[in-house]
């Protein structure tokens, strides 16, 4: 190998997404080795004995690990947000978040639309993925999707946002099929004292927050925030100019913790917004496109209590009450969730320990249909949910590999009853290392849009006999009321280690075998052609007709390279591998709609005293079929404490390019954006 | 691809991990430490701070023991303190699993894990010398001597006062200075 050929093969070699990663992986390897070195004086000697007193009531410590714990013990695909990392990214909204977190594709359809999924099928009404906030489930009966703009709280009081990708354990219920997101708010002990933060921006417009949280009597605390954000719009794709899709909220909120006994806990709490979002309509009868703005507000009220029996045994009851309403152009919806929740565990001998649960969930809904080309199905629908699950965790040999079986049992209005088993086993041969497999049945149940959709939208000239000349068309899409629950068995397999104290590696892989899922079978033309206007419609009727087979690899690392410099990587694959339909039907181009690769890599510095310099660089694969383009994006954020309790940060967003679009509009004809360079600045104060 | 390749791939990795430039070794004031390591030291200092009745007799030369009850990450961080000596005694760390299993003791650190179990252990350690200290919520409440409190990031204590004086012990004027509240 000459010189010339050598240095030709690097430079290929450089251009690889994958080589690119290895090498700074192992630069940062070797840099924590070094450092490590050198530190293992430092640490061992961290002497706190020769710290006064005074001094060490001012160290301000890094709270363990109910993260680690929880993700040493968990048999599944666990990523943790912490609080931490929420701050150090400077991302202002919960699915901007997201975007750390391996195994999860998150997309930017405009200033106030995301497309968030797990492990492919990613789209605006992602449908395969169960979220929730502090127990309360927040997905709309009507696509099963998530309304994103409508889930936000304050940042600052998250206590960690937990994502398991995969079907999960068996605690929670359908719809959890390719992943749980579960946002955990602190407990009011924890956030007591005042928190103002406030500040403004290129697209984060202009935010401010105000949390107060005080001790009540000897053993409860109350907090209470009023939150308010302005967010500018995407931008147009051929101008870059702004467009229509700005929007702004207000949101206020309580939480109140009790600790009436040393073995009772209680929880009561409760939020109310109201957001205006501005949307342009395309593509519309007539080829007209209009300006609207959407109101959408709701609330919700949470009572939990939860009462300990001893280290292994509890019992938690749950009942939330949740009200939204939006009035878009195209559909009306107000919307009553009551849901209760029982939860018991008890240590069965000494090798086991079995957890059961019980629920009940009633959604009322009322539908309005503004417009002629969408309807779905009666105005009004009663949907009652009764669930049941039961989990066992045997201890085959003590610490050291445990099989935790399960199931849960559903009956939902649609599908009647539906069990989803599922059984997993982890093996920690040391305390450093953890091996887990998993097999599991999930299914979606079909939503409300799926049932009864009838959803006209313009489609391509076409061109049919005994006519001259090409004609428009509308594509029909049309719902099914005998629709089965999609299913999804999963294989799953994952890898921990803890190499060294300052490395940590999460590893997971899957093969996911899904059937009869939804998907549209194209039936016969109808042409329309007595009118002065020809047209003809192109109905396509929604079935269980595709079977499809994924498999995808998850890597999450994180490396202390130096006591002050913290890098976190995480890698995405997602492959898929077949799909098939039956009788005709088109299945949409999944390989195409979801980025084979993701890249996410954050570093952390705390620099000098209380400067803090934050990075965070993302990579996604393109999306063919909607073709967009694969990007390189950059995140960054200085931050300075000049006095105790005031931190004043500079975030800038996208940095590296002028206006890239991640998504595209889906089922309703929304003006494609697509996002730009942005930057904000932000006080908070804490007293 | 054969070993050749492969080869020169591997060491075109290396290369360029290793010229990877590493950012200055700025001097950052830490501040920071972990909670347990935190709470291991206060114990240590406790140990100067509170009078046991029988520290004017003869077992001044006595092993202070520390007896920890339960499983919590502070086993690990008691090893920094352990072997020490405060009060010219040297610090000796027990684990026990029961409070039956209790032996002589000067204080003793009740784990998280042990909370439903509180009143009992309380209960059969009231007539003795013992300081009890613990992270457990409301614990100095409950009538536990010193229990940690998480304020923004820190750890405090809070002080039962009575309790202390009730078992014979004397916590000096200075550590009740510093507690964030003291019950009578």
């Amino acid at each position: 190998m000459t010189i010339r050929r050598m240095h030709a093969l690097y430079c290929r070699l450089l251009r690889h997404p994958g080589f690119a990663l290895a090498c700074l992986l192992l630069s940062l390897t070797t840099v924590s080795w070094q450092a490590h070195a050198d530190s293992v004086q430092e640490e061992k000697g961290v002497n706190l004995t020769n710290v006064s007193l005074e001094d060490l009531m001012n160290m301000t410590v890094t709270s363990v690990s109910r993260t680690e714990q929880t993700m040493a013990n968990a048999a599944a695909a666990v990523f943790v947000i912490t609080n931490e990392d929420i701050r150090r990214s400077g991302v202002t909204s919960i699915p901007e978040a997201l975007r750390m977190v391996p195994g999860l594709e998150v997309a930017r359809i405009d200033s106030n639309k995301w497309a968030v999924s797990s492990r492919g099928f990613n789209g605006r009404f992602a449908s395969k993925m169960l979220v929730q906030i502090d127990g309360r489930t927040v997905y709309n009966p009507i696509f099963s999707g998530v309304f994103w703009d409508a889930q936000d709280t304050v940042l600052e009081d998250v206590e960690r946002i937990e994502v398991i990708r995969g079907p999960g354990a068996t605690m929670w219920g359908s719809n959890a099929v390719n992943g749980i997101i579960n946002i955990i708010t602190k407990n009011a002990g924890d956030t007591k004292g005042g928190l103002l933060s406030a500040g403004g921006g290129t697209m984060e417009r202009g935010f401010g927050t105000a949390r107060f949280g005080t001790q009540l009597g000897d053993s409860s605390s109350l907090r209470f925030f009023v939150k308010y954000l302005d967010r500018a719009g995407m931008d147009d794709l051929q101008t870059g100019q702004e467009a229509n899709n700005g929007w702004n909220s207000i949101r206020g909120g309580f939480r109140l913790d009790a600790e009436p006994s040393s073995r009772d806990t209680l929880t009561f709490q409760g939020d109310y917004y109201d957001e205006r979002l501005k949307e342009t309509y395309v593509n519309q009868p007539g080829n007209s496109s209009f300006d609207y703005t959407t109101p959408s507000s709701g609330g919700n009220l949470l009572a939990r209590w939860k009462r300990a029996f001893s280290d292994t045994d509890d019992l938690t009851l749950q009942l939330y009450y949740d009200r939204a309403e939006e009035s878009y152009a195209v559909l009306g919806e107000q919307r009553d969730t009551v849901d209760l929740d029982l939860q018991d565990r008890f240590a069965l001998g000494s090798l086991q320990e079995v957890i059961w649960g019980a629920g009940y969930r009633f959604i009322r809904e009322r539908l309005q249909f503004p417009s002629p080309t969408l309807t779905v199905g009666p105005n009004d629908a009663d949907n009652n949910v009764y669930s049941f699950f039961v989990q066992d965790n045997i201890s085959l040999v003590p610490d050291q590999l445990n099989l935790i079986i399960g199931s849960k049992f559903e009956h939902n209005d649609y599908t009647g009853f539906e069990v989803q088993p599922n059984a997993r086993l982890i093996w920690t041969p040391t305390t450093k290392q953890s091996v887990w497999l998993s097999v599991s049945r999930a299914v979606r149940t079909p939503s409300r849009g799926e049932e009864y959709l009838s959803l006209t939208t313009p489609g391509p000239l076409v061109t049919i006999p005994g006519v001259p000349q090409p004609i428009p068309s509308q594509i029909q899409l049309l719902g099914s009321t005998s629709l089965k629950a999609e299913e999804l068995i999963a294989y799953e397999a994952g890898y921990r280690v803890v190499p060294t104290e300052l490395i940590t590696i999460d590893a997971a892989t899957f093969y996911n075998v899904y059937r009869q899922l939804n998907i549209y079978l194209q039936e016969q033309p109808v042409p329309n052609l007595s009118s002065a206007q020809p047209t003809v419609t192109l109905p396509m009727q929604l079935g269980n007709y595709g079977r499809a087979q994924t498999f995808g690899f998850e890597l999450a690392a994180e490396v202390k390279a130096l006591p002050w410099w913290r890098v976190k990587l995480a890698y995405t694959y997602l492959q898929l591998l077949s799909k098939e339909a039956d009788q005709g039907a088109t299945f949409p181009d999944v390989k195409g709609e979801n980025p084979h690769n993701q890249v996410s890599l954050r570093s952390a510095m705390d620099l000098y005293k209380d400067v803090e310099f934050d990075l965070w660089l993302r990579y996604v694969d393109a999306l063919r079929d909607f073709n967009i383009g694969s990007y390189v994006t950059l995140d960054m954020r200085l931050a300075w404490r000049p006095v105790k309790n005031l931190e004043l940060a500079l975030v800038g967003q996208n940095l590296l390019h002028d206006r890239q679009q991640e998504f595209v509009p889906q089922f309703i004809n929304t003006q494609p954006t697509a996002i730009g360079r942005g930057m904000y600045g932000k006080a908070t104060w804490r007293f | 691809m054969n070993a050749k390749k492969l080869f020169i791939y591997l060491l075109m990795m290396v290369v360029t991990g290793l010229l990877c430039p590493v950012p200055p070794r700025v001097r950052a004031e830490s501040g920071q430490a972990g909670e347990y390591q935190v709470k291991a030291a206060y114990l240590y200092h406790f140990a100067k701070y509170v009078e046991w009745p029988a520290d004017t007799g003869a077992n001044q030369l006595a092993p202070l023991t520390i007896s920890v009850l339960g499983k919590s990450p502070i086993s690990g961080a008691l090893e920094a303190i352990s072997g020490q000596t405060q009060k010219n005694r040297r610090i000796v760390i027990v684990f026990i699993t029961r409070i039956e299993e209790l032996k002589a003791c000067d204080i003793l650190f009740v784990c998280a894990s042990e909370r439903p179990k509180l009143e009992h252990i309380l209960a059969s350690v009231a007539s003795r010398p013992i300081l009890t200290v613990s992270d457990i919520k409301h614990f100095a409440a409950s009538g536990g001597m010193i229990g940690f409190v998480s304020r923004q990031d820190r750890i405090h204590f809070e002080i039962n006062q009575r309790a202390s004086q009730h078992s014979g012990l004397t916590i000096s004027a200075q550590l009740l200075k510093l507690a964030t509240e003291v019950i009578n």
